[in-house]
This record gives C-alpha cells, sequence and structure tokens, in this order.
C-alpha cells in the first residue's frame, strides 16, 4: 500500500492523537511491513476492547439514571393521581362541572410532566456521553 | 380578476360546507318535516330535536358509548345550537349546576354489559390499553347518565304542549338543567378520554425518549470505528494487513448487535458487510 493511503487511514482511524502520531512515526522511521501492521492491528483492537467497555459501562450508568428518572416522574405522577382520584371521589356524581376541572387539571399537569421528562432525560444523556468521551 | 375569481370560489366552497354542517341538516330536515306532516315550524323544530335526541340514545344502547366524534353527537349538539345558540346553553350548563333547578338524578350502578362495552371502547381506541376501574365506572357512569337525562327530558309530559320548545324550556328551567348536564356529561367524557391519552402517551413518550438516548449513546461509541471499517473494506488490499483487528471487530459488533437492542441499529450494517468478509476469507 502506497504511504499516503497509509497515512491516510492512520489519520481517519478512530485511535487516539497519541496512538496516531507513534504510527506515523513508526511508518516514517521503519516503513511498511509485518511489524507495522502487527503495530496498527494491535492499537486498533486495544482502541474496540476500550470502546466496548466503556459503552457498556456508560450504558449502565444510562440505564441507572433511567431507573432513578423513572422512579422519581412515576412517584410523581402516581401522587397527582391518588389526588386526583381522592378530589373526584370526594366530588358530587353530579357535578359534572367540578369533575371536569379535576381532570383538565391532571391532564395540564401529564402534559408538563411529560415535558419535564424528555428536558431532564436529555440533560442525562448529554452529560454521560460528554463524560464518557 | 384572478382575485374575483378566487373569492367566488372561496364562496362556494363555505356555501358547501354550510349546506353539509349538522347544523344546516337540522334546518333542512326541520323543513322536510314541517311539509310532509304539515305542521307549524316550531312542532317540526321539537319533533326533529327529539329524533336526534332519540339517536344518542340509541348509539348508547347499542354500543355502550356515544363517542365524541360521532356524527350523532355532533347533530344532537347543532340542534341545540340552532335552537337555543351557545349563549343560552352556556346558561342550561350553569342551570344543571343549580341546586334550586337541578332534580336529583341517579344513574344506579354501572352493570356488567355497561362496563364491558367502556372497556371494549378502551381497548379498541387504545391499541389494547384499558384505564384503571376508576375511570371505566366514570365513563360508563357518564353514558349511563347522557341516557338516563335524555330519557327523563323526553318523556316530560310538558314537551307535549303546543308551544315551541323554547318557551317551554325558558319556562321550566329543571328542563333546561337537564340539557345543560347532558352537556356536562357529554363534555366529561371527552376529557376521560383526553386524560387516558395522554397517560399513554406520556408512557410512549418515555419509552420513545430512552430508545433514542441509548441509540445517540451507540452512535457517539460506535460511528467512527463503522466509518473506518468502510473505508478499509472499500480496498480489498487492505484486507489482509487488517486481518486480526477485523476479526475482533466482527466478533465484538456481532456480539453487540445481539446483546445489546440499541445498538442493532447502528451495528447491523457493519455486521452485515462483516459476515460477509469473514465468509469470503474462510471460503
Amino acid at each position: 500500500m502506497e504511504k499516503k493511503e497509509l497515512l491516510n487511514l492512520i489519520n481517519n482511524s478512530f485511535l487516539s492523537q497519541e496512538k496516531k502520531n507513534s504510527l506515523i512515526q513508526y511508518l516514517n522511521e521503519k516503513g511498511e511491513g509485518e511489524e507495522f501492521y502487527n503495530l496498527f492491528n494491535q492499537y486498533l483492537i486495544e482502541e474496540v476492547k476500550k470502546r466496548e467497555k466503556d459503552y457498556k459501562e456508560t450504558l449502565d450508568k444510562l440505564d441507572q439514571a433511567i431507573f432513578e428518572l423513572d422512579k422519581e416522574f412515576d412517584e410523581k405522577k402516581a401522587k397527582a393521581e391518588k389526588e386526583m382520584e381522592e378530589k373526584l371521589s370526594k366530588t358530587d356524581p353530579l357535578d359534572l362541572f367540578a369533575k371536569g376541572k379535576i381532570l383538565d387539571e391532571y391532564t395540564e399537569f401529564l402534559e408538563n410532566l411529560t415535558e419535564e421528562y424528555e428536558k431532564r432525560l436529555k440533560e442525562i444523556s448529554s452529560k454521560l456521553i460528554i463524560s464518557s468521551i | 380578476m384572478a382575485k374575483r375569481e378566487t373569492l367566488s370560489r372561496i364562496k362556494e366552497i363555505k356555501e358547501k360546507i354550510v349546506v353539509g354542517s349538522p347544523e344546516a341538516r337540522f334546518k333542512k330536515d326541520v323543513e322536510n318535516y314541517q311539509r310532509l306532516y304539515n305542521v307549524s315550524e316550531q312542532e317540526a323544530q321539537k319533533a326533529v330535536f327529539k329524533l336526534r335526541a332519540k339517536e344518542v340514545q340509541e348509539v348508547i344502547e347499542r354500543e355502550g358509548i356515544i363517542e365524541p366524534g360521532s356524527k350523532e353527537r355532533r347533530s344532537f349538539i347543532a340542534a341545540l345550537n340552532v335552537l337555543f345558540g351557545s349563549e343560552k346553553l352556556k346558561e342550561f350548563r350553569e342551570a344543571s349546576r343549580d341546586p334550586q333547578k337541578m332534580r336529583q338524578f341517579d344513574t344506579g350502578p354501572v352493570t356488567k354489559t355497561e362496563r364491558e362495552a367502556m372497556i371494549n371502547y378502551y381497548k379498541v381506541n387504545f391499541e389494547g390499553k384499558i384505564p384503571n376501574l376508576s375511570t371505566i365506572e366514570i365513563s360508563a357512569k357518564i353514558q349511563m347518565m347522557i341516557y338516563g337525562l335524555l330519557d327523563r327530558f323526553l318523556g316530560d309530559p310538558r314537551l307535549a304542549s303546543k308551544e315551541s320548545l323554547e318557551i317551554i324550556i325558558f319556562n321550566n328551567l329543571e328542563l333546561a338543567a337537564d340539557l345543560g348536564k347532558v352537556l356536562e356529561a357529554l363534555d366529561i367524557f371527552e376529557k376521560e378520554r383526553k386524560k387516558f391519552g395522554i397517560e399513554q402517551k406520556y408512557e410512549k413518550s418515555k419509552n420513545r425518549l430512552k430508545e433514542q438516548a441509548k441509540e445517540s449513546l451507540a452512535v457517539i461509541f460506535w460511528r467512527a470505528p463503522i466509518y473506518w471499517l468502510k473505508v478499509v473494506i472499500s480496498n480489498p488490499y487492505n484486507l489482509k494487513g487488517f486481518n486480526r483487528f477485523l476479526v475482533v471487530l466482527a466478533e465484538t459488533v456481532i456480539f453487540l448487535s445481539r446483546e445489546v437492542k440499541y445498538t442493532a441499529k447502528i451495528l447491523y450494517p457493519a455486521s452485515k458487510t462483516l459476515k460477509d468478509y469473514l465468509e469470503t476469507k474462510f471460503i
């Protein structure tokens, strides 16, 4: 393979800049040969293994964060639902106007809760992604 | 010229819409009734209005439910709009909240048939999902309330009077209260339905957002190696030099595609490419 093409493969690879520099230096000093490919392969394998490990760890963290977020939001929802049910049970069965207001309040609460969940999850995943790279 | 044509077209469309509206159909039906039975406009209005109310009852009898978007519901509301106008209907609703005007009314307990009809309705309209028992009971009771109040209204002997429906109702505000309560019951069912819809949306939205977050994570970690894989594989000469790495990558990609659900989307094309490569290598 031409040196230019190899340099291109190194520079476009997903290796760290440090590893890229090391490969370029090796190529410049010793040229293309079995040992160069061994080193390149070794770096690539190490990087893939590292990514696999980091990826699984970050995914676990995300799962844990989602679990906690779900717990928090499900509790908020359950509390609001209970309050709504209690208010409804105390309302005169014929007082549909009051019932309507209670249902509207709860519906609005759920709409806001959905928006808040989206915002919080985006924040959590962005933080995790940033910390993992 | 073009502007005049556009205006004329808009007028034509508006006329078509009005002619086809439930309000227009009510007026037309009143005219036809008047002609057919040779009665006064007031009598015809009363008769057609009663028919509209009976149609609502028939739907409840048949299906256990009067849906918010149903033709019968829209026709009934349209008849009320034509006969009384929105301001008066607002007063009817207020009368229904006034204990001096609203008479006692009890639907009685919800029966198995009514409960099952409501469960079935939610199942059909919400992808097999049903709300909790209390919502089912409330929704079923609302349908019973609409049916029962209409029954009380339609069976009222005062409606047999020669006077117009408008005069009868204004002189007997408990009848206005019954109609107001029917309107509120129709609204409440719509609100119950909306509430359940939003609950479902909340759950769905949560699941969609979780998938998106996990997919984004997979993209961040695997986009660069997969892009590089494509570059390497595009040149057959590379294959020999990167055999060791490609075998390891293939194992990783296949493992992740199988084990981590959210990676499938991004890793599937890569696993196909690698599978082809490995097949070529070992044949």
